[in-house]
């Protein structure tokens, strides 16, 4: 927020702003002088920024984009993109049968009861709308449905060529349309006028992201300082936070050693300028990891920590062994990620050993012939790890794992018969699921009375609140393309 | 290796320890105002991508030259087509890096970065 002594004063009046035309307001800037001006700004330019600026470029409004990073579309170019959709033509082709309240049960399910109810219903009441308006911009699905962990039918649609696709497909729309976009040009303050409203925002243009900084938000300096002036609307579409260590470690100290697969810039820049104009944080402790690994897998071979040791029952969900993951890496003062191992038996119980073989040939999973091989390569103790695997046998014939796994399960997989297979378990953080407060037309609110600060929307992963303990698989994209969607409608009603 | 060697000396002898500049480019007698056309040393900028291509041509024909790599060729990328600027992984004077590995083994299919 730019201090009172530069705030900008408004004539009464004219707050009703016309798209595309100059009004008094844009001639105001005694205090700010405004290098660019659009009907609406929108800060990111992952996938909830380009649904939100395509569909307004679509009823002609005047849009500028801007992305701090070369790189256009954040973690959304990097996303498989897969989509969960209610009623879509293909689950309706498929003949099967789902519901609003099927998918909420599976939502509310995943988010154990922190998951906004009214967001829910946003994404499940909106997402087939969202999914053909994707398809309108020429977004394409394959013409198969998904039936993904933790939702009870077949009702993901899978994106072609993934995000990096579909970001390109609506750049090319946005463009075409009259859009604009800038990237290494990176927002650092909101501006408000007298009465609070927010008026445009603070930016720098050649800016050039530098990850070698701890945190580029405060060290980086490059740039020349610019001021961008919204006519009707700044949209913040700018994403998570999970390559953050600084942040995401003050708020939730368990995240500090986790890995992340996400695009070099998620870091918490902009949500502290949210912050600052007073946005509500909410539920920023919490995490959602990707593994590397189908977990169910995991039953069948053993982890150890860097000293050759197990530490847990490898039956889990991935959610639940990175947090045990992470916990012990605290507890032994390490940063070395355990390893998963499987011998031959284990590795071939897998329930998709194509996916597998698949590991090995990205240099992901490694095949050793002996045990010395494998305790090299890793760096652990061969004399030790030979004892661990050793016990966990012994295990086996007692019928008593030591880590209480259930050995019911496990499908006669054994720890002696080579060759074996081993790669790192990590947990990746990929997606946070805190963020600001907003409401259903994603409008922010303001913490001290709960009403929407005016001109300022917040969309897609940027948000909190919304999908609540865990996120369903494959429910981020209907989130970001329904926000995107309701944000820019909201926008339009105020033309 | 000696090769090698002498021509990092040289480079260092001739720029000072700052600012190396890579031995392929050692190799074809680039100077710094080659690249850098301000006047005054002091003023040298950070390069854009079109001062590379200028040499390399443009970035769809780097692109194909690395399209025996199918769907993993780094110019022309299922995330981000031929969109990138070269200094997101290349560097002159100091190491580059390689952003592919920030979530994929490149070992398997890349050579070391240039
Ligand atoms: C590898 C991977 C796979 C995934 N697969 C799936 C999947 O199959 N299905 C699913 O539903 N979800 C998936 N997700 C999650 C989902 O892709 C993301 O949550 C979603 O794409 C986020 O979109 P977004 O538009 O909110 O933000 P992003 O796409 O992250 O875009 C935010 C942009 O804002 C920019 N930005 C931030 N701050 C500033 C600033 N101050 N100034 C200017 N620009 C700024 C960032 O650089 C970034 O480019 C996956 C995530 C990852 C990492």
């Amino acid at each position: 927020m730019l201090n009172r002594r530069n705030f900008i004063k408004t004539i009464v009046g004219t707050s009703v702003a016309v798209p595309g035309i100059l009004n008094a307001n844009d001639n105001l800037g005694k205090d700010i002088k405004f290098d660019e001006i659009a009907d609406v700004i929108i800060i990111g330019s992952g996938v909830s920024a380009h649904i939100c600026a395509a569909y307004l470029v679509k009823n002609k409004i005047d849009v500028l984009m801007i992305e701090k990073m070369d790189r256009i579309g954040g973690n959304s170019a990097l996303s498989q993109q897969d989509f969960a959709v209610l009623n879509s033509d293909l689950q309706i082709k498929a003949g099967i049968k789902d519901s609003e309240e099927l998918f909420l049960n599976d939502l509310n399910k995943a988010g154990a009861g922190y998951n906004h109810l009214e967001h829910s219903l946003r994404i499940i009441r909106n997402s087939n709308e969202a999914y053909e308006f994707a398809k309108s911009c020429g977004v394409k699905y394959a013409d198969k449905l998904k039936f993904l962990g933790g939702h009870s039918v077949a009702r993901s649609v899978e994106t072609i060529g993934g995000g990096g696709a579909c970001i390109s497909t609506l750049n090319e729309f946005f463009i075409k349309h009259n859009g604009k976009i800038k990237n290494e040009t990176k927002c650092d303050e909101i501006i408000q006028d007298e009465s609070g409203k927010i008026i445009g925002v603070s930016v720098r243009e050649n800016y050039r992201f530098n990850r070698n900084l701890a945190n580029d938000d405060r060290e980086n300096l490059s740039g020349d300082k610019k001021h961008y002036k919204a006519r009707l609307a700044v949209v913040f579409a700018t994403g998570g936070f999970s390559r953050d260590i600084e942040f995401r470690s003050i708020v939730n100290p368990r995240l500090r050693l986790a890995k992340s697969p996400s695009s070099l810039g998620q870091t918490a820049g902009a949500l502290k300028q949210m912050l600052k104009v007073g946005a509500i944080p909410t539920q920023l402790a919490l995490s959602r990891f990707s593994f590397g690994i189908p977990t169910e897998d995991l039953i069948y071979g053993i982890m150890v920590d860097c000293n050759a040791k197990r530490f847990l029952n490898e039956d889990g969900d991935r959610q639940g062994l990175s947090n045990k993951i992470l916990a012990h890496m605290e507890k032994i003062n390490t940063t070395i990620y355990p390893i998963i191992i499987f011998d031959s038996t284990g590795f071939a119980n897998s329930h998709d050993p194509n996916r597998m073989q698949s590991f090995i040939t990205a240099g992901k999973m490694k095949k050793f012939d002996s045990l010395s091989d494998l305790a090299n390569n890793f760096k652990l103790n061969e004399n030790d790890l030979s004892k661990t695997m050793q016990d966990y046998e012994t295990g086996i014939s007692n019928n008593k794992d030591e880590f209480k796994k259930d050995l019911s399960k496990i499908k006669n997989s054994s720890m002696s018969k080579a060759p074996f297979y081993a790669m790192t378990a990590a947990p990746g953080l990929s997606y946070t699921p805190g963020g600001v407060y907003a409401d259903i037309n994603m409008r922010v609110l303001n913490i001290s009375n709960y009403e929407p600060i005016k001109g300022l929307y917040a969309i897609g992963e940027a948000t909190g609140g919304v999908h609540g303990q865990s996120r369903l698989t494959s429910c981020s994209i209907p989130d970001c393309m329904t926000s995107g969607i309701a944000c820019a409608k909201d926008i339009l009603k105020g033309v | 290796m000696q090769k090698l060697l002498m021509i990092l000396i040289l480079s260092i002898f001739a720029l000072g320890n700052e600012f190396v500049i890579k031995p392929h480019h050692i190799e074809v007698k680039l100077k710094c105002t080659d690249c850098h056309k301000e006047a005054n040393e002091k003023d040298y900028k950070a390069l854009d991508s079109n001062s590379c291509l200028s040499c390399h041509g443009s970035k769809e024909k780097l692109a194909k030259r690395l399209d025996f790599l199918k769907g993993k060729n780094p110019h022309n990328s299922i995330h981000d087509n031929a969109n990138l600027n070269c200094y997101t992984c290349h560097n002159e004077h100091k190491p580059s890096f390689n952003m592919c590995n920030t979530c994929h083994n490149t070992k398997t299919w890349m050579r070391e970065i240039k």
